[in-house]
């Protein structure tokens, strides 16, 4: 079963992307897609991905490309504390940044954690997604149901990366591996 | 040369672990302390302005979505508030439902400062990551509690930050006793590790550092005070929550977009667990006494950097009075007394978890908010967060440039300050001139 965390501010425009998706891929009852929702909070975060052995996060980003771009990160390939961001901000930045950093010292980071960060465009109280935000929610979901079946239908081996990339809807879109900001409001 | 003939400039352009943002300048000429400003820079956020002309029914909603750490106390102080103004007292079951739901929020809040935002200062470390590297077992603690409190946030606010289940007279629902039984054993386990929080935090080594302040905070007949009581101060004020403005005056300064409260006549006072428990210790439950026993404090503390001991010893109390009032919950008949508007004003006052909060409200014969006043703990202690560096800096001058940065953060985290309630960050500036 892989876990999907839809993160974000429903009321704050793009940066409910996140939630709207998971909204929309429970809809679609997906066959081994757990889907969850969370405002972001670093504790909140970790208690909604706790036991999961294949974790999707989909928050949004600002500032790594145009509206709507798609970035994917996985989370256990890549290095780092996530210290910093605490560090040198309030509790206002106890964010996905902080939950993987202290999930990685307590060496309780799920086994596999993607992150899926859509760029977002506005940002305003009630503001609903802009048409950006939307087509990337809609290639997100399409994305997530191929490349996520669950572990239970998923062939021997599972699907290796170069399977993944060959099969992605997003061939074609700028593949960005530079480390996304998600956005709290 | 000398520390105290030389120049010098500390600077720390992010103070961390503190809810919001603002900063700090400390100016020091000739070896003394010259200047001390906590400066809120964040712009004003105008809720006392935006509410009028709302209807007085929306109030605790609004003003919840000042605070994602303590929205509860809001939505407390503004039902009370308009309560008091339409002459209904909320009694029995739903009273005691509101305590429970203010447990959740003592519970979440304080395992965040003293786990996540605190402790770090007095192991040495600079965020509760690194911490966790060396003291993994604290920190889960730390996040389980916080769990804890959220899941009774949850229940019974609808979700743990920003409930919507409040409203002016009691609850839009109310649970069942079925509802509430899993949160028994949970309790039993977060009671379990406050107390092993204090054992913890106790352990600690604290700065010799003692001030003689005017503590300031509900006190109840009856009970460790939430939402109700008189308000009284260590040096004899005891009056009732409607005459607070009366004895309280807020000033502006240029350095804040927070308003600065002081006593009239008297000046700075200290709002917060630290003054909340001096003037109540008598009311708090054996187990919360022995703790506190235990951990070496005295029915009064003005030490405050162990006030994060005293966060721990109101764990403590928050999870045994969590317990008890779910041991002896009996649904009340419906989920809100009537509340018709009548006009008038009314006041309410609770204890947040950083100290009192202060509401008032004029509203019209249709219920439309005419005026209203808010009053933050962290804009109460503001004067007193300055008053504390203007002490604890002569004597930690030799300390290196970086020790003593830290030591002003710490003593600025020892309240626990909510700056995004009191207008939100904190920079740190030493300047020596």
């Amino acid at each position: 079963m892989t876990v999907v965390i839809g993160i974000g501010n429903p009321d704050r425009g793009d940066d409910g992307v996140g939630r709207v998706l998971a909204r929309r891929l429970r809809a679609l009852a997906a066959p081994g897609l757990e889907v969850r929702e969370c405002n972001g909070e670093a504790t909140g975060l970790m208690a909604a991905w706790e036991g999961a052995k294949e974790v999707v996060l989909v928050d949004a980003c600002r500032g790594a490309g145009p509206p709507g771009s798609i970035h994917e990160l996985d989370v256990t390939k890549i290095g780092g504390s996530g210290a910093r961001p605490l560090r040198h901000g309030s509790t206002h930045s106890f964010g996905v940044a902080t939950a993987i950093g202290l999930a990685r010292a307590l060496v309780c980071l799920p086994p596999r954690l993607v992150l899926y960060a859509i760029e977002g465009r506005r940002f305003g109280e009630g503001a609903g997604l802009s048409p950006e935000a939307e087509r990337a929610v809609d290639e997100v979901t399409t994305l997530l149901i191929r490349r996520f079946p669950g572990a239970e239908q998923r062939p021997q081996g599972g699907r290796s990366r170069s399977a993944i990339a060959r099969s992605s809807h997003l061939r074609g879109r700028p593949r960005r591996r530079r480390r996304p900001r998600p956005v709290r409001a | 040369m000398s520390s105290k003939s030389r120049s010098r400039t500390i600077k720390v352009d992010a103070l961390a672990r503190v809810e919001g943002e603002g900063g700090l300048t400390v100016r020091l000429r000739g070896g003394k302390v010259a200047d001390v400003k906590l400066r809120i820079y964040e712009p004003p956020r105008f809720f006392e302005a935006f509410l009028r002309g709302r209807d007085f029914r929306e109030v605790p909603d609004i003003t919840a979505r000042i605070c994602g750490i303590c929205p509860v106390a809001y939505q407390m102080s503004s039902t009370h508030a308009m309560e008091a103004a339409c002459g209904v007292k909320v009694e029995g079951s739903l009273r005691a439902l509101r305590r429970l739901l203010y447990c959740g929020e003592w519970i979440e809040s304080h395992a965040l400062h003293v786990y996540m935002l605190h402790a770090p200062d007095f192991l040495g470390y600079e965020s509760a990551i690194h911490m966790a590297a060396d003291h993994a077992e604290a920190v889960q603690q730390g996040l389980e509690l916080k769990r804890i409190g959220n899941e009774l946030m949850t229940l019974l606010g609808g979700r743990e930050v920003h409930p919507i289940n409040v409203r002016v007279g009691g609850f839009y629902r109310v649970p069942t006793r079925r509802e509430l039984e899993p949160m028994v054993k949970r309790l039993e386990r977060a009671l379990d590790l406050s107390l092993e929080t204090v054992r913890f935090v106790a352990g600690f080594d604290f700065p010799d550092f003692e001030r003689d302040y005017e503590f300031v905070a509900l006190r109840h007949p009856d009970e460790y005070p939430f939402n109700e009581g008189r308000v009284v101060s260590s040096r004899g004020l005891d009056i009732p929550v409607s005459e607070y403005e009366d004895h309280f005056i807020e000033e502006h300064v240029p350095h804040s977009t927070a308003l600065h409260s002081v006593r009239k006549g008297h000046g700075a006072y200290y709002v917060g667990p630290m003054a909340r428990y001096s003037l109540n210790f008598d009311a708090l439950p054996e187990v919360a006494q022995a703790a506190a026993r235990e951990a070496g404090l005295g029915p009064v503390c003005r030490n405050p950097f162990k006030s994060i001991v005293v966060r721990a010893v109101e764990l403590v109390f928050a999870c045994h009075e969590a317990l008890r009032i779910i041991g002896s919950y009996e649904p009340p008949e419906r989920p809100a007394e009537a509340v018709a508007p009548r006009a008038g004003t009314g006041h309410g006052a609770s204890e947040a978890p950083r100290g009192l909060l202060y509401h008032r409200y004029r509203i019209d014969g249709s219920g439309t908010v005419e005026a209203a006043k808010i009053v933050a703990p962290t804009s109460q202690n503001q004067k007193t967060v300055e008053n504390d560096l203007w002490h604890l800096v002569p004597s930690h001058l030799d300390l290196p440039k970086d020790e003593l940065t830290w030591r002003c953060e710490q003593a600025v985290r020892n309240y626990d300050p909510c700056i995004s309630c009191s207008a939100h960050f904190l920079k740190l500036e030493v300047v020596e001139e």
